[in-house]
């Protein structure tokens, strides 16, 4: 037990050293656009990032409060950070308009 | 198992090398923001002449981010083996037990193929099963327990198993923890999917086929998905596997070979049991055992009925009759027990699902999940059997009912040779009139088999949607139903459903037909002579009557057996009604933290259950070989909950707190049964003093409501002789008695009342004399088995401490270790009708306690009145665990593209002990490191994708288990008995007082431990067409290992896996 405990703590010891580099990510999320909806329906491509990122974020069904918050978290910053990768005008006024679809 | 150990610590050496390695290479040069200077920056779009790809970072983590511990295991590491069994994939994490598999489900009548789980090992009905996070449509009704063969594979997105007391969220029977399934929500295009294997033996064959369609419609504001799956697993019979069951040849376990009695703690330092093979039991055969000719030794023969009913001697080589003083041998004809039977019972499954939605606004989406599920189950079990009397054709003295029957001396069908030999050692020297018992295992009769069909519907649909920002809602109506159809086949019928005897009963009755007989139910003997049904030799009254052969293997014709063997039906029916309101969102247009804007949840549920359970009349009443099982209609049990959840962001983004958030839920329940209104809640926390480092703890109280199996299961009637804790003969034998009876009402001495029920008995006595219990003390006292409707909750309380470490510097990685510690009181257990009895009276804490609610008296006589007691289950039990989880992933993508993953998941348990002693509650009786139990398992699995093909390792391992119970042959801790020694040791301890005590049997077995295990799976998959089709194939059990000492997986929590090497191949299509 004792072993345990100390083994633990030296794990944690060294992980926690100061950090070297940036965060990378673990995982990603690729969203194909038409790029004539982008132009002529940049509502229909929001709503492509839209699902998208709810697909990647929002796990359907009843969560405990933690969780749901840390979904929406991970949904708002995926959709902004796809949102402002596209580059577009458009879908960016989109975005920062109410949300109604 | 040395090497074994090495082999493991070397690769593991290796894997931390490659992991280091990849660690020590550059991350590449994502970092959100778009540099058009930077070639190939992932961050800017791809563009081509008519599309644009872009590419964001995914950073939902819910078993990191999770205040409470939370193993998130996705359906791809779930399915990565052959095994088309999602919950033995399930069982196999180091958190769950194997208490219901494939292979151990077919121990209970009714049960085969069902896959159900078993968290902490505190039982399946203390871990509640979700889908979506909602509540799941049961497998046996009466009980919450999801058969996980119901859940789809194809569409499921994930598991999280979440550990500790969980009702404040979820409700009852989140005592041990939560596993949720996760489905997929949107799915856009057609996959199709087909697999199968085979074990390298050429049996246990697997298929599996499935396809999912789902498209978007309504310019992407809905989408529909539709599933539809196929999966068969045959059935593993024990016929199949020789060499591990020992099916003909003899079965190989650990056999009593040295007799402890007599030996101080039953130990002399020769083990009671070593391992032997060719075991066979001497006292019941294939073709029928008279029994024993020779007094008990090593060379003791038996008297056997061989193949055409020639009686003989068999000499077996070995028989453990002595010393041993066990009714086993090796060699001879005895019978192996396994000539029937499976490994594991045979799954089909066909499984349709649909999954829509429709985003009429952000505030409005529509939605509906239903599916229609059927699974059928083969299971083949030992056959009918008897041993001396004829089954169930009488009782014992003193139960009113007849002697049971024996065979008759002039049984028609007996051979002269047979005869004979008989007479020539004492037996049916007057055949006219004699009659002889014999023991038979009844293979040529057929196993009782179970052929189960299963159907399961399930429907949520429902409302949901975003409004005022960031506040949601969710109205949903959940309505699920059971139905199942179970065919007992092979089950004898002995009487009719009058209580006549009937079949077999009247089968084995044979005699040589009378001159004249006319009919044509007779059968012919060796020597060709008809032989008719006794009942028939006046009047040919039961023309259907085929008299059975008994004497023999094989002997029976088919129109005996047609005649005797009958298949009991059974019909089950479960439906659920669950209906959920919601709504959550935050304060933040009011105000916010430092660490953030305020969060809370509110909700309410309505949840109904129905259930209904009858085998057809003559099963029912007792009229097989089954014994009588009472149809069971209890009534429905409802409940209304509301519950609430905050969550408090106190502070983030300061030194030493990159965040600090508290979070709580609490939940009101209100039964409709006596469990009435119950409380549950929760209090967490999570500070992160550094964004590398995320400290994490929880405190949960839970429940367990009683089922409707544990209130109202059909009550049997009983009769026993009953001591009376309150007869003056009994009630200074235990110093509360005196106080507890008088508080139940029961008088000290006669009064009137009591005179005069006791004046027809042989304790007649006038008023005042001292109160004996004239009904107790005459005759036996009737009581009832069954469900218990006086039970209340259980009760948890669960504490769970935890770190999440993900150091910046290694990206991709994370390490979780988490604490837990649950404990569960007021827990249900079945005691016997005088335990309760005593219980009640010889509590300390007056009559308040759960054992009297169940004792009945004439509050006049204070005589027991019917039934005198419930003999069924009683809150008074406990549960301990604690132990330490481990979970840690890596994955690092190479500049190449290839990719590296790994990951370790982990368990070792502190503690796990029962307190089912309700005389001296503090006792633990420890179920750690017994069967099902290791301190430590882990799971490990690496993989290494090169782009066109990806290669996947996975090593589990499980530690050592204990042969018998863990109080056998290891110290533990129980109460020192009144001679102050803790055992063979001869130390001292204090009388009465918890110590440390000397093993129960030292040396009862040759071995004390089942030893550790570690299984290894490889599977390689292959990327064609960009992704489009996904070949694939792999092994499981690498190296073929085997169960240890005799196990086959067949008995309850048994982990070891049985299968041995297996292959699979398959292929996924993405269009």
């Amino acid at each position: 037990m004792k072993l345990t405990i100390l083994s633990a703590a030296t794990v944690l010891a060294v992980l926690a050293a100061p950090a070297l580099a940036a965060p990378a990510p673990t995982h990603t999320v690729e969203v194909r656009l038409s790029a004539a909806d982008l132009s002529s329906n940049p509502q229909r491509a929001y709503n492509k990032l839209v699902k998208a990122a709810r697909a990647e974020c929002i796990t359907p069904g009843f969560k405990p409060l933690t969780l749901k918050v840390s979904e929406n978290r991970c949904y708002k910053e995926l959709i902004a950070e796809l949102v402002e990768k596209v580059g577009s005008a458009d879908v960016a006024a989109l975005h920062a308009a109410p949300q109604k679809r | 198992m040395r090497t074994n150990k090495r082999t493991f610590a070397l690769r593991a050496v290796l894997a931390a090398s490659v992991s280091a390695a990849a660690m020590a290479s550059v991350a590449f040069a994502q970092d959100g923001v778009c540099d058009p200077n930077v070639a190939n920056d992932p961050d800017c779009p791809r563009r081509s002449s008519d599309e644009i790809i872009v590419t964001g970072s995914r950073i939902a983590r819910p078993n990191l981010e999770s205040p409470t511990p939370l193993t998130s295991v996705t359906v791809d590491e779930l399915t990565s083996t052959g095994d088309l069994s999602l919950g033995d994939a399930l069982n196999d994490l180091p958190s769950l037990r194997s208490t219901f598999s494939q292979g151990n489900s077919t121990r209970f009548i009714g049960t085969a193929g069902l896959n159900l789980l078993d968290l902490r090992s505190l039982g399946t009905s203390r871990t509640l099963v979700l889908v979506n996070g909602r509540r799941h449509i049961t497998s046996s009704p009466g009980d919450y327990l999801v058969d996980v063969n119901t859940i789809p594979v194809d569409l499921l997105e994930r598991v999280d198993v979440v550990t500790g007391g969980n009702s404040a969220v979820y409700g009852s029977d989140a005592v041990a923890g939560v596993v949720n399934f996760v489905m997929k929500d949107d799915f856009e295009g057609l996959t199709l999917k087909a697999q199968g294997g085979i074990s390298s033996r050429s049996d246990r064959e697997n298929y599996f086929v499935a396809g999912v369609w789902g498209s978007n419609f309504g310019d992407d504001r809905g989408n529909i998905a539709i599933a539809a799956e196929y999966a068969k697993t045959e059935p593993l019979y024990f016929h199949e596997r020789e060499s591990l069951t020992g099916a003909l040849g003899g079965r190989c376990q650990l056999q009593q070979t040295d007799n402890p009695a007599g030996e101080v703690n039953g130990t002399d330092g020769i083990p009671d049991t070593t391992f032997q093979c060719g075991v066979r039991n001497s006292a019941i055969s294939d073709g029928g055992t008279i029994g024993a000719i020779d007094a008990a030794g090593p060379t003791r023969r038996y008297l056997r009925f061989d193949t055409g009913g020639i009686l003989v001697i068999d000499s077996p080589t070995l028989s453990f009759s002595a010393p041993a003083n066990s009714g086993n041998q090796i060699g001879g004809m005895g019978s192996t027990l396994r000539n029937t039977g499976q490994l594991a019972a045979g799954v089909e499954r066909m499984a349709f699902n649909l999954f829509t939605h429709y985003d009429i606004s952000d505030a409005f989406v529509p939605f509906l999940e239903a599916k229609y599920v059927m699974v059928d189950a083969i299971q083949e079990g030992q056959p009918s059997f008897w041993q001396g009397a004829l089954p169930n054709t009488g009782g014992p003295s003193g139960t009113g009912l007849p002697a049971p029957a024996a065979l008759r001396c002039n049984n028609g069908f007996l051979t002269a040779q047979a005869l004979a030999m008989l007479q020539s050692f004492g037996v049916c020297l007057v055949p006219a009139t004699g009659t002889f018992s014999m023991s038979r295992f009844n293979v040529d009769f057929g196993g009782r088999g179970e052929l189960h069909d299963r159907n399961t519907f399930r429907a949520v649909g429902g409302i949901k949607g975003s409004f005022n920002d960031d506040w949601s809602y969710e109205i949903s109506g959940n309505y699920g139903r059971l139905d199942t159809k179970l065919r007992s086949l092979n089950n004898l019928v002995v009487r009719d459903l009058a209580g006549n005897l009937d079949g077999f009963s009247l089968a084995t009755a044979a005699v040589l037909a009378p001159v004249g007989f006319a009919g044509t139910n007779f059968e012919l003997n060796s020597s060709g002579q008809r032989v008719i049904c006794a009942v028939n030799v006046v009047t040919n009254v039961r023309p259907d009557c085929v008299p059975i052969n008994v004497f023999g293997f094989g002997s029976p014709s088919q129109a005996a057996l047609d005649f005797v063997n009958t298949e009991a039906n059974r019909e089950e029916e479960a439906e659920e009604i669950d209906f959920l309101a919601t709504m959550s969102g935050d304060l933040s247009q009011l105000f916010e933290l430092p660490g953030g804007p305020i969060a809370f949840a509110l909700g309410a549920e309505y949840r109904k259950e129905k259930a209904y359970s009858a085998f057809d009349p003559l099963t029912a009443s007792g009229g097989t070989f089954l014994n009588a099982i009472q149809p069971f209609s209890p009534p429905d049990v409802s409940v209304k909950e509301a519950f609430g959840e905050l969550l408090i962001p106190l502070l983030a983004g300061t030194p030493f707190f990159e965040e600090l958030t508290f979070s709580g839920a609490g939940r009101m329940s209100d039964y409709d049964t006596t469990t009435g209104t119950v409380w549950a809640y929760n209090a967490n926390v999570i500070w992160s003093p550094i964004k590398d480092i995320r400290f994490r703890g929880a405190y949960a109280t839970s429940v367990r409501a009683p089922t409707q199996s544990d209130l109202f299961s059909p009550q049997s009637q009983n009769f026993a002789f009953i001591a009376d804790p309150c007869d003056v003969a009994n009630i200074t034998s235990n110093p509360n008695r005196a106080a507890n009876c008088a508080a139940a009402g029961v008088p000290t001495t006669y009064n009137a009342a009591t005179t005069a029920a006791c004046a027809a008995t042989a304790f007649a006595a006038p008023v005042g004399s001292p109160w004996v219990n004239c009904t107790a003390r005459s005759s036996s006292t009737g009581f009832v088995s069954g469900g218990n409707p006086t039970l209340t909750q259980e009760r948890g309380k669960s504490l769970t401490l935890g770190v999440v470490v993900e150091p910046r510097w290694i990206p991709g990685l994370s390490v979780t270790v988490d604490y837990y510690k649950i404990k569960v009181d007021n827990l249900i257990a079945v005691l016997g009708a005088q335990v309760i009895i005593n219980e009640c009276y010889n509590s300390p804490t007056g009559i308040g306690n759960p054992f009297c609610g169940t004792v009945n008296r004439d509050p006049a006589t204070g005589l027991f009145i019917q039934p005198a007691v419930v003999s069924g289950g009683v809150n008074f039990a406990a549960q301990r665990t604690s132990g330490i989880d481990i979970d840690t992933s890596y994955r690092h993508t190479f500049d190449n593209d290839q990719a590296l993953t790994f990951r370790a998941i982990a368990t070792w348990v502190r503690r796990l002990d029962n307190y089912v002693d309700p005389t001296n509650p503090i006792i633990p009786n420890r179920q750690l490191q017994e069967l099902g139990d290791p301190r430590f398992a882990a799971n490990f699995s690496v993989n290494y994708d090169f782009g066109m093909i990806d290669v996947s390792w996975d090593v589990r391992y499980m530690g050592k288990q204990t042969i018998g119970t863990w109080e056998a042959q290891n110290q533990y801790t129980g109460l020192c008995p009144v001679s102050g020694s803790t055992g063979i040791s001869g130390r001292t301890c204090t009388p009465g007082q918890l110590a440390l005590l000397d093993p129960q049997n030292y040396d009862l077995n040759e071995y004390v431990y089942y030893p550790h295990a570690l299984y290894h799976d490889i599977r390689i998959d292959f990327d064609i067409g960009d992704g489009k089709y996904n070949p694939y194939f792999g092994v499981d059990n690498v190296f073929d290992k085997k169960p240890p000492l005799g196990l086959l997986g067949t008995a309850g929590g048994d982990p070891y896996d049985t299968f041995g090497m297996y292959f699979y191949a398959g292929v996924r299509a993405n269009f």
